[in-house]
């Protein structure tokens, strides 16, 4: 099933700007989300040991899916599975190492991510002010492109390296 | 390369060091050419690599995020690398996502898809793939392509700076090379240049200089030293030369020398050649040459004489298909073959009598030698032919003429055989006759004059003999007849039959065989027997006083040979030397006036000398006129089996005396007794003879038997005897005459003095060894067998005789008789063979007397009738030849035939009764059917087991009981009545068993054979032979039971 979506988003990248927010668009991000794990360096204490999972969670409306699901079904990083949580409301939040805050939550970034652990929570938002909230990475369009915002500044203060190769590709802020 | 050989020396080490040294640099630089062009291409594979990964890492992000614009980027970067044609990055799936290229040639260049990972070289330019990973996990592909000028620029620039490099070097090379070969060039240069001085101005005497110790110096030295030998070898050149120069113009002299001889001789040998050819042609002989095919292929004047062609009519035709009768083709084609082949053949070689065949078509023998000659490995042939036809004539003529010679001899050697029968008849006639009337009364003055006829009649049968004899010696028709003998036997046989006439000269007749000669030998006796007799007899003939002693000693033995030496000597008159040799020559006597006194025809010895001849030995004569003489004789005989004479035991260790006055007969005596294991003492007179015996009687070892000679001077025989008798100590001692003659009245005088036989001398060893055994076992009957060699006791040994006399002569038929009559025996007369069987069939004989020559049936055949008769039965009658045939193999032929013994004719009366003894002895020895009691009182007795009272009453009955048998035989035989015959005939044959009386059996046998085949004829005669049988035993089985009686 992973195999198919993967080759149903490589296919589809080209046409990425013309889709707008539709169930593609979530594809992609879902494969981002797995992709900024392999690009963010996590303090080590965030895990219990080595065999611990890579938890991302999903605060507020989930537009996902079951695609996310997919997208990490059977992928490892650094020898971690994913699982992959949903919070509905903060009192739910949970630990976990990627937090995808919905556009609806982006205001209450910082609560959630105090919620989520504090340190060593990578924060996506896609919400227009969500750096500004305090958030860590933000998914944008434009011109009918997904593009990324990245603060620096709040990954330092979350103790997150991110790699200079996803950097270059993404709107540093 | 032909060109380098030829180059100076000098250019030839600056060559080979400028071509090592060049090569040497081209090497190297070829080997620092191919590291550095390696060495550029591994570090530009490293640097393009490298870029790669670098470009490759910078693009995961952007892969990852499938951000094309960030990796564009980041292959634009590329830009600054000049070397970079073009790059591609891959997606995961292969796809190209961004591209880059220098100019648009790049774009074609850049693969649809990721090839293999690593770097390669393609087209000149270098690739390399590499993986693009995240995590591990491959992202895409990164591809590079770079074009290599930087290298081939590198390469350039390295290549120029090397090849001045080596320009330098061999310019450097090179001007080494011209400064130092001097070192080695110089001195040989030097050698080179003194050599071609030497060898242009022959100039030995100039020497190269050293100035090295290496092998160029080693070389100087050993030059120089050539040059001396070649400089002292060329001094003895010289003087060879001017040698040489001296022989070789000897040699021509001698060579043209030579050449004039050859010359000489081909001219001889033209000359030879046209002789013989010459000769070929003009020979007397015809000359052929045959070629392989077996064509002619030359033909001489006298070969066209013989044949009637001319050469030109057969040269290189078939030879033998002209020349042979047709008959002969076949065979001399298959000849010719094997002869083509081999070149040898059955009349090659040789001188051959063949049949020519001449051009007129008449045949003529030709007598031919053929030679084989090959020529080029072909067989060609030779043939010398000469006309035999004359020669053949003469040949037949020859032929026929030894033909009729031959015939003619053949016819008067038959006329003298026939001659000697038709004469030996009348003179049988005349002797026998005479002999028969002198044994009746007559006057003094008619018994001499008869005397004479005998004596005159015998002298003309030994002389008839004689002629004969030598006849055939003289046409060679004389044999030897060899047959196996016993020496001893013998010669002592042929001694006693001489014994006679030497005691009638009361001369002693001595023979010794000395010891240690063998006895068995194989020869003919007869013609031994003829020479003795003849030798003793003319030794006897003229001795008239003294003795005549045979000697046999034995020369040399082999294996299958002896040679015996006889030698008779006489002590008679001698024979003068001048006349010893003529003796044996033919009818030539001692003296004329010898024949006057003694007769004789002169033929004897003549005979006897080509007899010894004959045996292989010679004869020959020692002798002083009125001494006597010793006639020697020398024959070889073959060795016969061994028949070892049994050893007499009971003789062994017997003291024997013998006393003789005769030195001879002592010494014979000893040897003999001596061979027995007897222990004999000897004794030359009587007197000697009784004081051995008294000494011998003191010593305990009395004589048990002495042999005493009857007439020794002084005291005789007889007188030793009686003093023998009445002497005490000596009376027991057994006592055995030996005398030389007879005397009358000698047997009454040894009954007399209780002697107990007595022997005439010459004594035979057989005879005197029984006489001994006898005479030592006591008891002897008076008429025993010592009385054998006693005319008169003879024949009283034998019963009368029932004798079968068949002759044809009817004079001879008349004095046989009477002879045999005179003696007792009973005669019937047969007139030939066929009769003879006849009689033989129906009657019963003791003995058959057999003329040989009969009408008719002859003598042979008529006894293998009687012996084929015999067959299956026990009987054998005795059948003795009587024959007027002297003729070789007579004798054979009669034994042959199953005669037992012979007697040639005229008949001498002795001779004729030693024979009829001889022959019964041996019928005695096989069936006892004669000469012994009729009846075997033994087998009687074990057929009564032993009780003699019951055979006497059984004989007691015989005579009646045979009686009444015989009566009822008659009866029936004249009533014809065979069944009853058969019956009685049986009864008796039985009866008679009951005695043994084995001639009565047989007899009653033969009668019931004969009544069974109802032969009434044969059954009367077989009756009558019966009753003769039964009259012999009567007395015998009435003596049988009157001593019952008794």
């Amino acid at each position: 099933m992973g195999m198919a979506v993967a080759i149903l988003l490589l296919t589809a990248l080209p046409q990425i700007g013309a889709v707008g927010r539709t169930a593609n668009e979530y594809e992609v991000k879902a494969a981002f989300l797995y992709n900024f794990a392999q690009f963010v360096e996590w303090p080590s204490d965030v895990f219990r040991d080595s065999k611990s999972p890579m938890v991302i969670g999903v605060f507020g409306q989930d537009p996902f899916g079951s695609t996310l699901d997919e997208a990490v079904k059977n992928k490892t990083v650094n020898g971690r599975r994913f699982v992959i949580k949903r919070f509905k409301a903060l009192r739910d939040i949970e630990t976990c190492q990627i937090l995808f805050v919905s556009a609806s939550e982006g205001e209450r970034v910082e609560k959630a991510a105090r919620a989520a652990g504090g340190k060593g929570v990578l924060t996506v938002g896609e919400s227009s002010h969500f750096i500004d909230h305090g958030g860590i990475i933000n998914f944008t369009i434009d011109n009918s492109k997904i593009g990324l915002e990245i603060s620096v500044d709040h990954a330092r203060n979350a103790s997150l390296k991110i790699s200079s190769k996803l950097l270059r590709l993404a709107k540093v802020v | 390369m032909r060109a380098f050989r030829d180059i100076p020396i000098k250019s030839k080490l600056i060559a080979i060091t400028m071509l090592v040294s060049c090569v040497v640099l081209l090497l190297a630089c070829a080997g620092i050419l191919v590291q550095e062009s390696f060495d550029n291409k591994k570090i530009m594979v490293r640097d393009v690599s490298t870029q790669a990964k670098i470009v490759g890492d910078n693009s995961t992000a952007a892969l990852a995020f499938f951000d094309h614009e960030s990796a564009r980027e980041i292959l634009n970067a590329l830009q600054a690398k000049t070397n970079i044609v073009s790059a591609c990055l891959y997606d995961s799936k292969g796809k190209q996502f961004v591209r880059y290229f220098r100019s648009n040639k790049g774009l074609a260049l850049i693969p649809k898809s990721p090839g293999k990972e690593g770097a390669r070289f393609v087209n000149g330019n270098l690739i390399v793939f590499r993986r693009v990973r995240l995590d591990n996990k491959p992202i895409g592909t990164i591809y590079i392509e770079s074009d290599t000028l930087q290298i081939q620029a590198n390469m350039r620039r390295f290549v120029t700076i090397l090849s001045i490099a080596m320009l330098i070097s061999i310019f450097v090379a090179f001007l080494m090379a011209s400064r130092f070969q001097r070192i080695i060039s110089e001195p040989i240069l030097c050698l080179a240049g003194i050599s071609k001085a030497v060898s242009i101005d022959k100039n030995y005497s100039v020497r190269a200089v050293k100035c090295s110790g290496d092998e160029i110096g080693t070389l100087i030295d050993c030059f120089n030293e050539m040059l001396s030998c070649v400089q002292q070898r060329d001094a003895e050149l010289e003087t060879r030369v001017a040698e040489r120069t001296a022989e070789v113009e000897a040699r021509n002299k001698q060579l043209n020398d030579e050449i004039a001889e050859r010359k000489r001789a081909q001219a001889a040998l033209s000359a030879s050649e046209e002789r013989f050819r010459i000769v070929g042609t003009s020979m007397h002989d015809g000359a052929i040459v045959v070629d392989e095919a077996g064509n002619v292929s030359f033909w001489n004047e006298a070969a066209q004489r013989i044949f009637g062609y001319t050469s030109d009519e057969i040269i290189g035709k078939s030879c033998h298909a002209i020349l042979a009768p047709h008959r002969f083709h076949e065979a001399i084609d298959k000849a010719f073959a094997d002869f083509a082949a081999t070149g040898s053949g059955s009349i090659v070689g040789r001188d051959s009598e063949l049949i020519g065949l001449r051009k007129d078509g008449s045949e003529f023998p030709i007598e031919m030698s053929l030679s084989a000659v090959q020529v080029k490995g072909r067989w060609h042939s030779i043939g010398i032919i000469r006309d035999i036809t004359k020669r053949k004539e003469v040949e037949n003529e020859i032929t026929r003429a030894k033909e009729a010679a031959e015939a003619a001899s053949r016819a008067k050697s038959e006329f003298l055989a026939n001659m000697s029968h038709e004469i030996r008849t009348p003179l049988n006639g005349i002797v026998g006759m005479t002999g028969l009337a002198l044994d009746t009364d007559l006057a003094v003055d008619q018994r001499e004059y008869l005397e004479i006829v005998k004596v005159s009649a015998e002298a003309l049968l030994s002389l008839l003999n004689d002629i004969l004899d030598f006849s055939k010696i003289e046409a060679r028709k004389l044999e030897l007849n060899p047959v196996p003998f016993t020496l001893r036997e013998c010669v002592q046989e042929i001694i006693s039959s001489l014994a006679v006439k030497a005691h009638e000269k009361h001369l002693e007749l001595a023979c010794r065989v000395m010891p240690g000669v063998a006895d068995d030998f194989v020869g003919d006796t007869l013609r031994l027997r003829q020479i003795i007799v003849n030798l003793v007899g003319n030794a006897l003939k003229f001795t008239d006083r003294g003795e005549v002693v045979v000697l046999v000693d034995s020369i040399s033995q082999t294996e299958s040979e002896a040679t015996l030496h006889f030698s008779i000597s006489d002590t008679g008159i001698g024979i003068p030397k001048d006349k010893q040799n003529q003796i044996f020559s033919a009818f030539e006597q001692g003296d004329g006036s010898t024949t006057r006194k003694y007769g004789g025809t002169g033929l004897g010895l003549a005979i006897a000398s080509e007899l010894t001849r004959m045996m292989g030995g010679r004869i020959w004569v020692e002798s002083e006129v009125g001494r006597g003489s010793t006639f020697h004789f020398t024959v070889i005989f073959g060795i016969g089996e061994k028949t070892t004479e049994s050893m007499p035991l009971e003789l062994e260790g017997v003291h024997v005396l013998v006393v003789d006055d005769n030195a001879t007969n002592r010494i014979i005596l000893e040897e003999i007794l001596s061979r027995w294991h007897m222990r004999p003492v000897l004794a030359e007179c009587g007197d000697a003879a009784i004081a051995a015996m008294e000494i011998a009687c003191q010593d305990k070892d009395p004589f048990l038997l002495v042999l005493l000679d009857s007439h020794m001077p002084e005291v005789d025989g007889f007188a030793v005897a009686d003093r023998i008798r009445t002497n005490e100590s000596l009376a027991d001692t057994t006592l055995i005459m030996l005398t030389s003659g007879e005397h009358f009245g000698d047997i009454a005088k040894c009954q007399e003095k209780d002697i107990k036989c007595y022997l005439i001398k010459p004594i035979k060893n057989s005879e005197l060894r029984n006489k001994i055994t006898l005479a030592l076992g006591g008891g002897l009957p008076t008429k025993n067998k010592c009385a054998t060699t006693n005319k008169e006791g003879d024949m009283e040994v034998y019963h009368h005789l029932r004798i079968l006399l068949v002759e044809d002569n009817q004079i001879n038929q008349k004095l046989a008789q009477r002879l045999l009559e005179k003696h007792g025996h009973s005669v019937v007369l047969a007139n030939d063979g066929r009769q003879a069987v006849a009689f033989f069939e129906n009657e019963m004989f003791d003995s058959i007397l057999m003329d040989v020559q009969m009408p008719e049936m002859d003598g042979i055949q008529a006894t293998s009738a009687i012996r084929a008769l015999e067959k299956g039965t026990s009987r054998h009658v005795p059948i003795v030849a009587m024959t007027a045939h002297a003729m070789v193999g007579d004798r054979e032929r009669c034994l042959a035939a199953g005669m037992d013994d012979y007697v040639s004719k005229p008949i001498q009366p002795d001779e004729l009764f030693r024979a009829l003894e001889r022959t019964i002895d041996i019928a005695q020895g096989n069936s006892k059917m004669t000469g012994e009691p009729p009846i075997d009182l033994d087998f009687a007795l074990t057929r009564v087991e032993g009780d003699m009272q019951l055979l006497r009453e059984i004989a007691g009955l015989f005579g009646e009981e045979c009686r009444r048998l015989m009566d009822n035989l008659q009866s029936a035989l004249d009533n014809s009545d065979a069944k009853t015959v058969e019956k009685i005939a049986h009864t008796m044959k039985g009866m008679l068993g009951n005695f043994g009386a084995k001639g009565a059996i047989e007899a009653s046998l033969t009668l019931e054979r004969f009544a069974k085949q109802a032969d009434m004829e044969k059954s009367m005669t077989a009756y009558s032979n019966l009753e003769s049988a039964l009259e012999l035993i009567r007395p015998f089985i009435a003596k049988l039971a009157l001593e019952e009686a008794a």
